[in-house]
């Protein structure tokens, strides 16, 4: 063995088995890796990582076991007596001393090795030879190298008796500790991607606008770093050094604002927020936008203007009157009291933002009464009833509905039966919401003045009150899965018990993304139902 | 009864067999596959008509299977991929085959109404009174609150009367051009008047209706719509314009004198019963009749709820039927008041190559997620010959020209021992040949 590598070897396994330095036993395997890898795991302490994501997940939900078909129960079965139904022992023996896996491009899909320190060689040797025997392997040392090929492995094991240089990804920057960490380089990627790799002005002006950070880290940045974390949460985090706030598009995003944003209420189901200015786009498209874009915008905005005539702009009266961003709330179902409820019902949708000039309330306001004026009329022109629209006002707001006649028609009534379009003004903020009801909930949420501190892009979902939204309609979507996927109803049916308890045992997932002067970060965290 | 409509029977030298089988599925439903049309065979001409036709309705039969949850989504694409899984699925196929047809008569398109739930509503008429009596079916459709505004018939009120429903009541929905005047139109509109649409239903405005007296067809009285129905159906010309439809549908595109005359005294014998009169045809030494046999040129329906029916396959209807749109049938949206004229209108050089295209995306799994997958159908089938023989059992029943034979033999050769490729080359070669296009 040449004298530089048997020195890295001996280095490293002198720190793990004298200092317990898994920095310096995961950095001697990095450097044993081939340059041509794209994307690498490191997992320091699997013991650790294994118990970790066991209590995050925690246990599948009895409710979910009678869905598993013969297959899976054979096969989780099979690898519960694989691991001696012991998970973590099982990875401290395979790899107690840490272990690194690196994905390598090749024409014919990608190549896998990973380099494993296990406690128990001898054991873990055995392990292999008795339950996955064809998987190409070779001992070196104390290490165990196990690849998707042969070829990969001879070639590591000649590696370690060459005198080649460290691999570059020693050098790599993994991030802060966590039981498990990534990192993918995203210049080779998008280089092995070749066209497909589209830059990110060629991008359409919807992705661009919507995904925005990471669109752009994901275009421009040479290397991301990624960390699952378990425990409470399980939580993966993703870091690049590339920030759109950096660059041309730096107007985007919304001026910060000192309240930060309402929280979503209880009983809520979602919140999307994302931290951009519409008011920007559309007040300059030309500077974000390529021509044929611009010209979208301005056909939109032709109308957009037209609506309020003379008295108003969109962009500088309505957009303007507004603090942006702007946040898109979802709401428990409620059916309309007056009616039986339509097969399809919809949860509550409000867009809520915060009042920056009062002169909004009539911009608003003028626009409403127009569109629903226009909406009436296409509904009369098809024999549908109108939505009359009537203004209304408590002692702290006012604002208008848009509330449906009752049905008389045969059979269910249709979904839009279920709607009663509102704006509301109160609490200095401005609601408009598919329901009064969901206006309301809104406006309460004003009230309570519950915040979110957190700033950036933000998805939340809960999975109990999606799970009830879901369940109110669910004939209805096992049709829509019979029509549209070709699914038997039996199975379509099963689809939906399956997801109904997924979406029951999730207490909420949360998708953030925050950009500042020079990163990009990306945290989606998973909370179970305890 | 005419001799062309005497119950045919097998004899030694003219069995019913697969071909027969799949004739009777092809005209009465929209095609089987291998094992329905096995069965029918060892059923027996009498029970397989019986079972494609199902018992005879006394009554309007209940909506079918998931309508409301259609309606609930107020989506035309929705409606449309509705009609295509009872298509693919619904039992007994005659019944879906004739609400498709009514479809095709009384065309109505959402592309004016804009109201998916009207649309819905109105197929599941012809779902639950498209083979009772006529006079059942008409009185209903001349209540439906889509066709109504199809029509025009909304805004036809006294003093103002709107002809087009009355117009197209006669020309296109009962006796044809030829068999009433212009004086009859015009009454009749009269006694439509106030004939309504409120809040999606059915709605008789007396108000503006025109009691007064009219003249029709040379009778006079005070009128009103269903006198104009009464009337109308108990009209010669109007079995033989039904009978001419039926057998243009069922038998032949080009009907003789003789067999619209027959078949008009059947339905008339029948108190105009829809169901005993196609039952009749089914039956009939007509329809197994050579001249009958291939004489109809699929339609878009025909050719892709065809091939996947028989593959005993399941696939995606939305998809479904957009590929039908694609192919220029989109239910819900036929070209005009006279419907689809289809026959040889239906095949063109591009309209071809757009079979083909989609025959190939089906097999390929690029449209429609056709399950299983092809290549499963010919688990035992090893040879090139065996993979011909057997694409030309599923598609075509086993009636394959020799030179077909040796050409699907070819394609299959040509993809070695890959089997899943030949299999699915020999399939779409064998949907491309000109007989498949026939039904």
């Amino acid at each position: 063995m040449p004298f530089h590598r048997s020195l890295v070897v001996l280095l490293s396994c002198a720190a793990s088995v004298v200092a317990q330095d898994r920095s310096a036993n995961q950095k001697a395997l990095l450097s044993l890796l081939p340059d041509e890898a794209v994307a690498v795991v490191v997992i320091d302490d699997p013991r650790l990582a294994v118990t970790e994501l066991r209590a995050a997940l925690g246990d599948v939900p009895p409710a979910l076991r009678e869905h598993f078909g013969f297959a899976a129960w054979a096969g989780l079965a099979a690898a519960w007596i694989a691991v001696d139904g012991d998970p973590a022992s099982f990875a401290a023996t395979v790899a107690g001393g840490g272990a690194v896996v690196a994905v390598l491009p090749a024409p014919n899909g990608p190549r896998l090795i990973a380099l494993l320190r296990p406690n128990d060689l001898a054991a873990t040797e055995a392990w292999f030879a008795k339950f996955v025997e064809r998987t190409p392997r070779a001992t070196y040392g104390e290490l165990l190298v196990v690849g998707s090929h042969q070829d990969l492995v001879a070639r590591m094991q000649r590696r370690f008796g060459e005198d080649g240089p460290v691999s570059r990804w020693a050098d790599v920057d993994f991030g802060p500790p966590a039981p498990l960490r990534s990192a993918i380089d995203l210049a080779s990627v998008r280089a092995a991607a070749g066209e497909q790799a589209k830059p990110f002005a060629e991008h359409d002006a919807g992705a661009r606008f919507l995904l925005l950070p990471l669109l752009h880290a994901a275009t421009t940045a040479e290397f991301a770093t990624f960390s699952l974390a378990g425990g409470e949460r399980l939580v993966l985090r993703a870091s690049a050094a590339a920030s759109a706030r950096s660059g041309s598009c730096r107007d985007l995003f919304a001026p910060p604002t000192a309240s930060g944003a309402l929280a979503l209420p209880a009983g809520g189901l979602s919140v999307l927020r994302l931290d951009r200015s519409v008011r920007a786009l559309l007040a300059q498209p030309e500077r974000f936008l390529a021509p044929a874009e611009v010209l979208a915008v301005q056909g939109f905005l032709s109308i957009a203007d037209a609506i309020d005539g003379a008295h108003s702009s969109f962009v500088d009266d309505l957009l303007g009157g507004l603090e942006e961003p702007l946040a898109l709330h979802v709401l428990p179902v409620t059916p309309p009291p007056d009616a039986g409820p339509s097969r399809l019902q919809l949860p509550g949708f409000a867009v809520v933002a915060r009042v920056k000039d009062p002169a909004v309330h009539d911009v608003l306001g003028r626009m409403a009464q127009a569109f629903v004026l226009i909406a009436n009329a296409e509904r009369q022109q098809r024999g549908q009833a109108p939505f009359p629209l009537r203004t209304r006002s408590t002692e702290a707001g006012h604002g208008f509905v848009a509330e449906p006649l009752p049905w008389r028609g045969p059979g269910d009534p249709p979904i839009e039966q279920g709607l009663s379009p509102t704006l509301w003004f109160e609490n200095g903020h401005v609601v408009l919401a598919s329901t009064y009801d969901a206006a309301m909930a809104m406006v309460a949420a004003t009230r309570a003045e519950e915040r979110d501190a957190r700033g950036g892009d933000l998805l939340v979902l809960r999975g109990p009150e999606w799970a009830d939204a879901i369940a109110a309609s669910r004939d209805v979507l096992e049709t829509g899965r019979v029509l549209d996927e070709g699914e038997t109803p039996a199975v379509a049916k099963r689809f939906f018990d399956v997801l109904l308890v997924v979406a029951r045992s999730l207490r909420e997932v949360a998708l953030h993304v925050e950009c500042d002067d020079a990163r990009a970060t990306l945290e989606l965290s998973l909370d179970r139902v305890r | 009864m005419n001799d062309l409509l005497q119950p045919w029977e097998p004899s030694r030298g003219d069995r019913f067999d697969l071909a027969k089988a799949g004739h009777l599925l092809r005209r009465a439903g929209y095609g089987g596959s291998l094992s329905l049309r096995l069965d029918l065979v060892a059923a027996g001409v009498a029970a397989a008509v019986d079972r494609v036709a199902g018992p005879a309705p006394a009554a309007p039969l209940p909506p079918p299977e998931r309508l409301q949850d259609v309606i609930a989504f107020g989506d035309i694409a929705r409606v449309r991929a509705h009609r295509v899984w009872l298509a693919l699925h619904g039992e007994p196929v005659l019944r879906t085959r004739m609400s498709h047809f009514w479809h095709g008569h009384f065309a109505t398109s959402n592309q004016k109404l804009q109201d998916p739930r009207a649309m819905a509503l109105q197929l599941a008429t012809f779902d639950g009174a498209g083979l009772l009596r006529f006079d059942e079916l008409l009185a209903a459709m001349c209540r439906d609150p889509a066709l109504l505004r199809w029509l025009d018939n909304d805004g036809n009120k006294k003093g103002k009367p709107n002809e087009n429903f009355a117009r197209e009541l006669f020309e296109l929905f009962t006796l044809g051009r030829g068999h009433y005047s212009e004086a009859d139109v015009r009454e009749a509109a009269r006694c439509f008047t106030g004939w309504h649409v409120r809040d999606g239903a059915f709605r008789f405005a007396a108000n503006l209706h025109d009691d007064g007296e009219k003249e029709l067809f040379g009778a006079r009285g005070r009128f009103g719509g269903d006198d104009v129905i009464a009337a109308v159906v108990a009209r010669r010309e109007s079995a033989e314009f039904l009978a001419d439809r039926w057998l243009r549908c069922f038998v032949h595109p080009e009907p003789e004198r003789v067999e619209i005359d027959a078949l008009a005294a059947v339905y008339e014998r029948s108190q105009r019963s829809v169901y005993a009169t196609l039952t009749t045809l089914l039956r009939s030494r007509l329809f197994f009749s050579p001249r009958a046999r291939g004489a109809k040129v699929k339609s878009p329906a025909d050719f892709v709820l065809g091939t996947v029916r028989a593959l005993g396959a399941h696939a995606a209807p939305m998809e479904l039927a957009a590929a039908m749109a694609a192919l220029g049938e989109a239910w819900c949206e036929p070209p005009s008041v006279e419907g689809w004229h289809g026959e040889r209108a239906w095949l063109s050089p591009a309209s071809w190559l757009l079979r083909s295209n989609f025959v190939a995306d089906l097999l390929a799994g690029r449209t429609g997620k056709l399950q299983p997958a092809p290549a499963a159908l010919f688990a035992r089938s090893k040879t090139p010959a065996e993979i011909a023989n057997r694409a030309g059992v599923l598609l075509l029943d086993g009636a394959l020209a020799k030179n077909d034979a040796d050409h699907l033999a070819a394609v299959a050769a040509a993809h070695g021992a890959d089997h899943a490729a030949a299999a699915v080359a020999v399939l779409h070669a064998a949907a491309c040949l000109p007989d498949y296009q026939l039904a």
